[in-house]
C-alpha cells in the first residue's frame, strides 16, 4: 500500500486528499472540478440520512473534526479485505496461503480471520483474476458537489479484462440476500468504482465470508448507473441536504457513537 | 500505533456495563471488536415481542380494557396466545392509573465530562409515567429475577443516573420499578427511588467503570462454566470453560 498524492479530477490535490488516499488511482473521469473539501456522502449518510441526528448527520457531511472514536472494531475485516487484495496480486485463483495466521489479532479475531478465508477461497476460488489498485476511500461526483467517502469493494479483473467488483463483508449484521444492487453500500461502491468500470459490463458481488454467502449479477455498469445508481444518489444527497440545513440535535441511542459531542447543546 | 480500543468518550449502555460486570473477554468480543457471534445465545424473540405488544396496547388504549387487548392481540395475528394474555395481565396489575401520562421505549442519553474519562450513556426505557408527582419507569422482564432491590442492580442504576435529569427538569421524583411478568415470579423486587447522594455515587461508580476499563490491558475470561455455556463467544473465546465448534457455517470442503 502506498501513499500519494494522486491526480484528481480537474487536475487538482490536496493535503487533505493526500491525507485520506492509500493507494492510486483516479476515481471519476469527469470534466467538472470538485473541491476536495466539499462535503462528504457516506453509505452511513445514505441510509439513515432521514432519522440520524441533526447535528451528528450535519458534522459527518461537513467533515467537522471531533473526537476520536474507537477503531478496532473493523481491524478484522480491514485484514481479511487486505489479504484478499494481496491473493491476487498476479492473476490468480485465492488460496488459503493468502490467509494465513497474521499478527495483531486477538485470538477470537483470528478464528473470524481464518473463517473468512475459508469463505473467500470458497466462493472465489475458481476465478483467477487480479486486484486492481484505485483509490480505496474516497471519490468526487462533481455533478452532486459531494464526495462518497467510504470503502468501495474489491476490484479485480482477470485475463481478458473482464471486470469484478467485490463487497466483502464479515459476518454482516444484515443478510446478503436478493439482488447486490438492493444494497446500498453496492450502489455506493459501482458509483466509486465508475471511472474504471464505465463503459463495460461488471460483474457485483456481495458476499458475507462467515456466513458463507453470495449474491452477484451482472451489470451493464453505464446503464445501471444512468437508470438507477445515479438518481437515487441525487435523491439521497438531497434529502441529507435538507436534513443538514437544521442541525437540531435529536439526542438518543446514537450519541454513544457521535464524534461531535463537544458543544452539543444536548450535552451542555 | 496500535489500534485503539476505546475512543475518546466511551459509550455505556446497561447491555455493554452488564457484560463488562460479567466477562471482559465477552466485553472485547462483542463491545470492542464487534466480533460476529460464533455461538446461539438466550433468544430474546419473546421478551421484545412483549414489549411491542405493551407498547401498542397502551399508545391506543389501556391494559385493563379486555376487548381493547384482545383486539390488539388479534390485529399482531397473536389472538389465542394464552401466555402473551398472561404477561398482559400481570403487567396490567402493576401499571399505573389510566389516567397517568405514558411514553414508551423512551431513548436517554446523557454525557459525563469530568472528571475524566469521559463516557456517554445511553439507554432506551421501556416505559415512563407520570403521575401523583412521579416520573415512573418502568422496566419490563420476561425472565428470571436475580435480585431482591432494583437498587442492586448495576443496569438500573445507569437507568436511573438516565433518568434523574428529565424527572429534575419536571419536578417530579424518581422511581424505577422492574415488572417481571412471567408467571413464575411472584414478587417484583424493591423499586429504587433515587435520592442525591444515590445519583452522585452512581456516576462515580460508572466513572470507576470506564476508568477500570481504559486500564485493562488483559481482558482475560471469567472462565466459569455456568457462564460460559450462555456466552456468543464461547467458541471461539480463548478461556472458555465451554470450548465448541463455532456455529457459522463451514465451507463444503472442510465439512
Amino acid at each position: 500500500m502506498t501513499t500519494d498524492i494522486v491526480r484528481t479530477v480537474g487536475g487538482r490535490a490536496s493535503p487533505a486528499m493526500a491525507r485520506r488516499r492509500r493507494s492510486l488511482g483516479p476515481m471519476t473521469q469527469t470534466d467538472a472540478p470538485v473541491d476536495a473539501e466539499s462535503p462528504r456522502v457516506t453509505p452511513a449518510l445514505l441510509r439513515w440520512a432521514e432519522s440520524m441526528c441533526g447535528r451528528r448527520l450535519a458534522g459527518v457531511h461537513h467533515d467537522r473534526r471531533g473526537n476520536r472514536p474507537s477503531d478496532a472494531r473493523f481491524r478484522v475485516a480491514n485484514r481479511v479485505f487486505d489479504s484478499a487484495r494481496l491473493a491476487h496480486t498476479d492473476i490468480a485463483v485465492p488460496t488459503l496461503g493468502a490467509f494465513r495466521a497474521v499478527t495483531g489479532l486477538e485470538p477470537e479475531e483470528q478464528r473470524v480471520y481464518e473463517a473468512a478465508g475459508r469463505w473467500y477461497v470458497t466462493l472465489f476460488g475458481d476465478r483467477a483474476v487480479r486486484a486492481v489498485d484505485l483509490d480505496d476511500w474516497e471519490s468526487p461526483v462533481a455533478e452532486l458537489g459531494v464526495r462518497l467517502v467510504g470503502p468501495a469493494g474489491l476490484p479485480v479483473e482477470d485475463a481478458d479484462g473482464r471486470r469484478e467488483l467485490r463487497l466483502l463483508r464479515v459476518g454482516a449484521r444484515r443478510p446478503v440476500a436478493g439482488d447486490p444492487l438492493e444494497s446500498i453500500e453496492a450502489r455506493f461502491a459501482l458509483e466509486r468504482v465508475a471511472g474504471w468500470a464505465g463503459g463495460a459490463s461488471l460483474r457485483l458481488c456481495v458476499a458475507d465470508l462467515v456466513q458463507g454467502a453470495l449474491i452477484e449479477r451482472e451489470v451493464d455498469v453505464n446503464r445501471v448507473l444512468d437508470a438507477e445508481v445515479r438518481p437515487w444518489l441525487a435523491e439521497r444527497v438531497a434529502v441529507i441536504r435538507a436534513r443538514v440545513a437544521d442541525p437540531t440535535p435529536q439526542p438518543g441511542l446514537e450519541c454513544a457513537h457521535c464524534r461531535y459531542v463537544a458543544g452539543c447543546a444536548a450535552h451542555a | 500505533m496500535p489500534d485503539r480500543l476505546l475512543g475518546d468518550i466511551v459509550p455505556l449502555s446497561a447491555s455493554s456495563l452488564d457484560t463488562w460486570l460479567r466477562c471482559r473477554r465477552e466485553f472485547l468480543a462483542s463491545q470492542l471488536l464487534g466480533l460476529p457471534e460464533s455461538d446461539a445465545g438466550g433468544s430474546p424473540d419473546q421478551g421484545l415481542l412483549v414489549h411491542d405488544l405493551l407498547r401498542h396496547i397502551h399508545q391506543q388504549g389501556s391494559c385493563r380494557d379486555a376487548e381493547h387487548v384482545e383486539g390488539t392481540l388479534a390485529a399482531h395475528g397473536l389472538n389465542g396466545s394464552s401466555a402473551l394474555q398472561g404477561f398482559v395481565e400481570r403487567h396490567a396489575r402493576r401499571c399505573p392509573p389510566d389516567d397517568a401520562a405514558g411514553e414508551h421505549e423512551v431513548e436517554r442519553a446523557r454525557f459525563h465530562r469530568r472528571p475524566a474519562p469521559m463516557f456517554m450513556a445511553t439507554g432506551r426505557i421501556d416505559a415512563v409515567w407520570r403521575h401523583r408527582g412521579l416520573l415512573d419507569a418502568r422496566d419490563y422482564k420476561t425472565g428470571q429475577s436475580f435480585t431482591e432491590r432494583v437498587a442492586d442492580d448495576p443496569r438500573a442504576r445507569l437507568q436511573v443516573w438516565l433518568l434523574a435529569p428529565l424527572a429534575r427538569h419536571e419536578g417530579l421524583r424518581l422511581r424505577l420499578r422492574y415488572e417481571f411478568l412471567s408467571a413464575e415470579v411472584l414478587d417484583d423486587p424493591e423499586p429504587f427511588e433515587p435520592d442525591d447522594d444515590d445519583l452522585a455515587a452512581i456516576e462515580e461508580e460508572l466513572r470507576g467503570v470506564v476508568e477500570a476499563m481504559w486500564g485493562e490491558q488483559e481482558f482475560a475470561g471469567v472462565a466459569d462454566a455456568a457462564l460460559c455455556g450462555h456466552c456468543r463467544y464461547r467458541s471461539i473465546c480463548p478461556d472458555s470453560a465451554s470450548p465448541g465448534v463455532p456455529a457459522w457455517p463451514v465451507p463444503p470442503e472442510d465439512g
